[in-house]
Order: structure tokens, then sequence, then C-alpha cells
């Protein structure tokens, strides 16, 4: 379990090391055309195609770092707890033993 | 069935760790597509439509890799593995689209 999250974890890091080096490809891009004096008018296909595999990476990360979901079934529950733990009440625990009687036996 | 006999059918920590895991991938899918969408220069109903397509995305990741398929196990109702969260999620995004958006495209 703690393999998947740390391995999330690591997706998730080369995933936002992805996704800010798109971000700083458009902005560079972005300036090059304000210095040639062109008007920008679409983004090259390599900083699209970078940004959509970095949410892909994200995703799968962030489905591993995620803990799993849990049953909800009280039946499900119930499988999984042995009867001493069910029986177990308050209501019936006895605080008089037979201690007390055995001791005037002795004397 | 009555309200009484449906309470004990669910164990309720579990339903609200459930909603919690999911909240959870929800807000952090739309604050990254949200990012994403500022990056690409998305405007107007294209980023909108963009939050549309990634969360059914983040939806399909949830049922096919969470929760096996099998949604009525994990949830009360079937079909709040679609629907958990996206109205919530809806906001982050537009928060970091804007900023990423302003952040690359808008100053320089």
């Amino acid at each position: 379990m703690t393999v998947i999250v740390s391995l999330g974890k690591f997706l998730g890091w080369i995933g936002f090391l992805t996704l800010f080096h798109s971000a700083y490809s458009t902005y560079e891009h972005l300036s090059y055309l304000k210095a040639v004096e062109k008007i920008p008018n679409e983004m090259p296909i390599e900083i699209t195609v970078e940004c959509l595999i970095s949410i892909v990476i994200f995703a799968i990360s962030i489905i591993m770092v995620a803990g799993p979901l849990k049953p909800i079934l009280m039946k499900d529950e119930m499988t999984k707890k042995t009867i001493d733990k069910v029986d177990i009440r308050p209501n019936f625990n006895t605080f008089n033993h037979r201690c007390r009687s055995m001791r005037s036996l002795v004397n | 069935m009555t309200t009484q006999n449906q309470a004990s059918l669910y164990v309720s920590e579990k339903i609200v760790q459930n909603v919690k895991t999911i909240t959870f991938i929800r807000s952090s899918m739309s604050a990254i597509t949200g990012s994403a969408a500022g990056i690409l220069g998305l405007t107007g109903y294209y980023g909108f439509i963009f939050y549309g397509i990634t969360s059914l995305f983040t939806s399909f990741l949830i049922w096919s890799a969470k929760a096996q398929a099998k949604p009525g196990l994990y949830f009360r109702n079937g079909l709040d593995v679609w629907t958990e969260g996206v109205f919530g999620g809806l906001f982050s995004y537009v928060l970091f689209w804007t900023l990423l958006y302003g952040i690359v495209h808008v100053y320089d």
C-alpha cells in the first residue's frame, strides 16, 4: 500500500514538473512572438500535448495517492467482526464475584 | 423499507470516509485541470467544455480504478460516483484557470 502511495507522490512531482515546464514554454513562446511582432494565433502542438500528458500523469498519481474506498454495507462490516466484539455490552458486567463468600469460608 | 431500517443497513463512518476520498480526488483534479486550461489559454465556453470533459474523465477513473466498476458497494446511490462534488470542483477550477491564465497570458 505504502509503495503505491509513494509511487503516486513521485508521479505527482513528475506531473507538476511537466505542467510547470509547459507553462514556462507558453510564456517563452508568447514573449518571443511579441519580440518579433507577430500576432499570437496558435500555440505549438508540443506545448499542448505536454500539458495534456501532465493532466493524465496527475490523474494517475492522485488515484494512487487517495486511499481505497470502503464497502459501506453493514453486512460486509459484520463479516469482519468477531462475535466477541459484537456481543460485548457493559450491561452484563459482573463486579460481585465469589471471592467475598470464599473469604468468609476460609476465615 | 423504513428510514430506521435503512440507517442500520449502512455503516455511516464508511460513507463519510468515501465521500472524503472522492472529494480529495475531485478537488485536486479540478485544480490541476484548471491550471492546464489556463496554460492552454482557453477562454469563454471552451474552458467550461474542457471542465466537463476532464471531470467526466475523472469520474470514469474513480468508477473504474477506485470503485472497481461496482459503485453500489461504496455509495448508497451508485450514480453518486459520477456527480459527487462536480459543482464544488467547478469553483476551484475557475480559480486556478483564471490564475494561470493571468500569469501566463496576461502579465509579462
